[in-house]
């Protein structure tokens, strides 16, 4: 099972931005560790220092963007996947580089989604940062980014070639667990294996009606 | 000129080399916050360059759901540094429909305002706008304060009630009014987040603080000393405050640097109470919500920190003086307040009060008023503390000492004197704090009032033909308080004669004797051993007054000294005097 630990030097805050989300406790995910005063130092320690005997047991470590200095951070996040959240944050920004990270308001943290992204943890044993982001829209956001690419592609057409490795950049492992149609599935997978023609183009805007048919579905329009 | 785009290397025209375009890539980090981020690179990037429109990606980062570069083209709007920029049509290149970007982007009615465009990429499309560019008929948003009227933005999540928002904003334009460079170092903070917060971009296009006029001559009357207590004072409150004040030489004025983070309520009221006894404060400008706590919905106006704080002041002692600086304006708190024993109330200046620029120059006004009007009644601090120790004399019961006899019914009389003389002090004290024109004079007669009762305490009660005598049988001698020496009873003294202008012999008379001002003097010198020409000077100054006061008609009365605070402090420092001496 994923360990995640939640670093929060706030308590009463928490408790207030938990409470409004009518969030009762968080203690039913035993892979969630909330850490005391006293572990708070030891990871202090352990990110300006080359042994994290106490840091390696975790997957992901979510912290109070204050709680750490700017050094403890940029250690933080060349070391494991993260997630800050703060007051100040006006906007949730999401970066893979060099590990996932995503710095997140810390009304928008303490909210469903939160409960969403520990239970999907909980039963799947993944840890997904979109779901902590953007909830139920998530899978949304994978579509959307994959039609943005897709249509990149299609306009290019003329200049370049496409290969199968262009699709496996495209439907990520990822983007493959979503629910697809069968035969829509079957056709990206000849796409990822064979890769495509620059002639074939009209089978490329197919593909993007498919997946805009989809993004209706998940945003709830009716086509 | 060309139109421009912004991309973050996602779009395939940037891959075309499109010779009709400038183009800018927009790539964000993790290290700052986004609308820091997009400010930087509208001024640094953006703002140098000559353009007829800006055709924006709206996905500008890996995830599609952040739209940031819709959020880009709302800072635009928005940001009035960059006077060129912002009335540019600006194209939105995305594959949604607009019913797909309505149900899916942050600021639906964002899409629905002038000037605003949505376009794929296809190169057709581009051409049509292209077209109409060139040909002047897409045009761009004539009137930003009409668009804002359009839009919600709401402040950062956790700006918790719109406490952070009022205490930043009225920061800012405070210091603007007050001449502070906004480029202090403790005002960086603040500065930067109404600079980049989109949030605060959109408060200000209706309300801008560059609009805000410099303004001095900002003035506390009076002195006294000044004690801050607010948990947001290094925000820049301490930079602000302090500069109000600097004019006025005669305050002293201190913050309570304190660290307020993540304390319980019982913590910051020992730590608040701790610092009002080694500060000893005139005034207390006190914030209301100091514990994060306090900005749970569900909290009472009487188990807010501030409130409790306020409750614990008054406890010490009453007389300091204490303003509410604080960013709520709901009246049911400012009524417990009150009742709680709150001397002013000063509004942190919230974006919904910022109705016109004078606002700002308003409330400082008001907050220097307010000061000037606790100091003036700072002398209540000395009152109480004197009229505690008299009580605490009384409360050791000192009927029992060696002064007063063992006659039960003269021990009750002196019971009865000594609990009116209670119930004046508090009287006394009552009258002061309100606003009432004759309350230096109505003190004034409390207490000589409160010098009969303690004549009526230590002396017997004697025939009219015989002189006072305390109840251990000594006699009292009369003081000429114009040659300050002592007469007994018998002697004569020489006095002018009013009528004659001539000096006359006169034999002392047993009004004399028995006058108030002779038996306290008495009391002062002969019975409590108390040598101090001063104490007796005072004494005979409050008889004196009193007696020109009461004696008078009103035609001569007002021809009295006004008497001032410092009189009444002076008059209350010798009756205590005498009293401790017991």
């Amino acid at each position: 099972m994923k360990n995640i630990l939640l670093i929060e030097d706030r308590p009463e805050r928490k408790k207030q931005f938990l409470e409004s989300s009518e969030i009762k406790t968080l203690s039913n995910y035993p892979f969630l560790k909330e850490v005391s005063f006293q572990e708070l130092n030891i990871i202090k320690q352990e990110l300006l220092s080359n042994e994290k005997p106490f840091l390696n047991d975790y997957d992901l470590i979510m912290t109070h963007k204050s709680a750490l200095t700017f050094a403890e951070q940029d250690s933080l996040v060349t070391l494991k996947s993260s997630v800050f959240f703060s007051g100040g944050i006006s906007q949730s920004f999401y970066s893979e580089n060099p590990n996932p990270v995503l710095h997140i308001n810390s009304k928008e943290f303490y909210s469903n989604n939160l409960i969403e992204f520990l239970t999907n943890i909980q039963n799947n044993n993944e840890i997904e940062l979109l779901i902590l982001q953007f909830g139920q829209k998530w899978k949304l956001n994978l579509l959307l980014n994959l039609r943005d690419k897709l249509t990149q592609k299609i306009y290019s057409k003329i200049s370049e070639e496409i290969y199968p490795e262009d699709f496996d950049e495209l439907f990520t492992e990822k983007l493959m667990t979503l629910n697809w149609e069968s035969d829509t599935r079957k056709e990206i997978e000849i796409l990822k294996s064979n890769g495509m023609d620059k002639n074939d183009f009209l089978q490329l805007d197919e593909l993007k009606n498919k997946i805009s048919t989809f993004i209706c579905n998940e945003i709830g329009i009716i086509k | 000129m060309k139109p421009l785009i912004i991309h973050n290397n996602n779009s395939y025209l940037i891959s075309q080399n499109v010779n009709y375009l400038h183009s800018l890539g927009f790539s964000a980090n993790n290290k700052e916050d986004i609308d820091f981020q997009i400010t930087e690179f509208l001024l640094k990037n953006v703002l140098p360059i000559n353009t007829t429109a800006i055709f924006i990606k709206a996905i500008l980062s890996t995830n599609y759901l952040e739209y940031l570069g819709l959020r880009v083209a709302i800072h635009i709007r928005l940001s009035s540094k960059l006077p060129q920029l912002q009335e540019l049509p600006i194209i939105i290149l995305c594959e949604e429909t607009f019913e797909e970007l309505s149900k899916t982007c942050q600021f639906p009615e964002f899409l629905h305002t002038e000037g605003l465009y949505f376009s794929n990429e296809s190169p057709e499309q581009l051409d049509i706008f292209i077209n109409l560019l060139n040909q002047g008929k897409l045009p761009g948003c004539n009137s930003i304060p009409d668009l804002v009227k359009s839009l919600h933005i709401a402040p950062p999540a956790n700006y918790l009630s719109h406490h952070s928002i009022a205490n930043e904003w009225s920061i800012l334009r405070w210091a603007k009014v007050l001449n502070i460079p906004t480029e202090t170092p403790l005002l960086y903070e603040v500065r930067k987040n109404i600079e980049s917060f989109l949030y605060y971009k959109y408060l200000q296009v209706l309300n801008p603080i560059s609009n805000l006029p410099g303004c001095t001559g900002f003035n506390i009357k009076g002195k006294g000393k000044i004690l801050y207590i607010d948990d947001e004072w290094n925000k820049g409150w301490d930079v602000v405050l302090r500069k109000l004040v600097s004019s006025s030489p005669d305050v002293l004025f201190e913050t309570f640097k304190n660290d307020f983070k993540d304390k319980s309520h019982n913590e910051i009221l020992e730590d608040c109470k701790n610092k009002i006894l080694s500060n000893s404060p005139d005034v207390v400008l006190l914030d209301l919500r100091l514990s994060d706590s306090d900005f749970s919905g569900s909290t009472k106006s009487n188990e807010l920190t501030g409130y409790k704080v306020l409750r614990e002041i008054k406890n010490i002692n009453p007389g300091i003086q204490v303003i509410i600086f604080t960013a709520s304006n709901k009246v049911w708190n400012l009524l417990d307040l009150q009742l709680a024993g709150a001397n002013g109330f000063c509004l942190k200046e919230s974006p919904e009060l910022s109705i016109n620029s004078s606002f700002s120059i308003e409330s400082l006004k008001s907050l220097c008023d307010q000061v000037s009007n606790c100091l003036s009644y700072a002398y209540l601090k000395e009152i109480w503390s004197l009229s505690d120790q008299i009580k605490k004399v009384f409360s050791k019961n000192p009927l029992t000492t060696k002064y007063f006899p063992k006659n039960l019914h003269e021990q009750l009389n002196g019971i009865k004197y000594q609990n009116l003389l209670l119930q004046e002090l508090d009287a006394m004290f009552e009258i002061l704090k309100t606003n009432n024109e004759n309350r230096l004079n109505f003190s004034m007669i409390m207490l000589y009032k409160i010098l009969e009762y303690l004549n009526e305490i230590f002396y017997q009660k004697v025939p009219a033909d015989k002189a006072p005598v305390f109840f251990d049988g000594i006699t009292v001698d009369f003081f000429d308080r114009e040659t300050k020496t002592w007469k007994k009873p018998n002697d004569s003294l020489i006095r002018l004669n009013k009528s004659t202008k001539k000096p006359e012999t006169r034999k002392i008379n047993f009004e004399w004797l028995k006058s108030t001002s002779n038996k306290s003097i008495n009391l002062a010198v002969k019975k409590l051993k108390i040598n101090d020409d001063s104490l007796l000077f005072n004494l005979i100054s409050l008889s004196n007054y009193r007696n020109d006061f009461i004696h008078s008609d009103t035609s001569r009365r007002n021809k009295l000294k006004s008497l001032n605070a410092q009189d009444i402090l002076i008059w209350m420092n010798s009756v205590a005097s005498i009293i401790k001496k017991i």
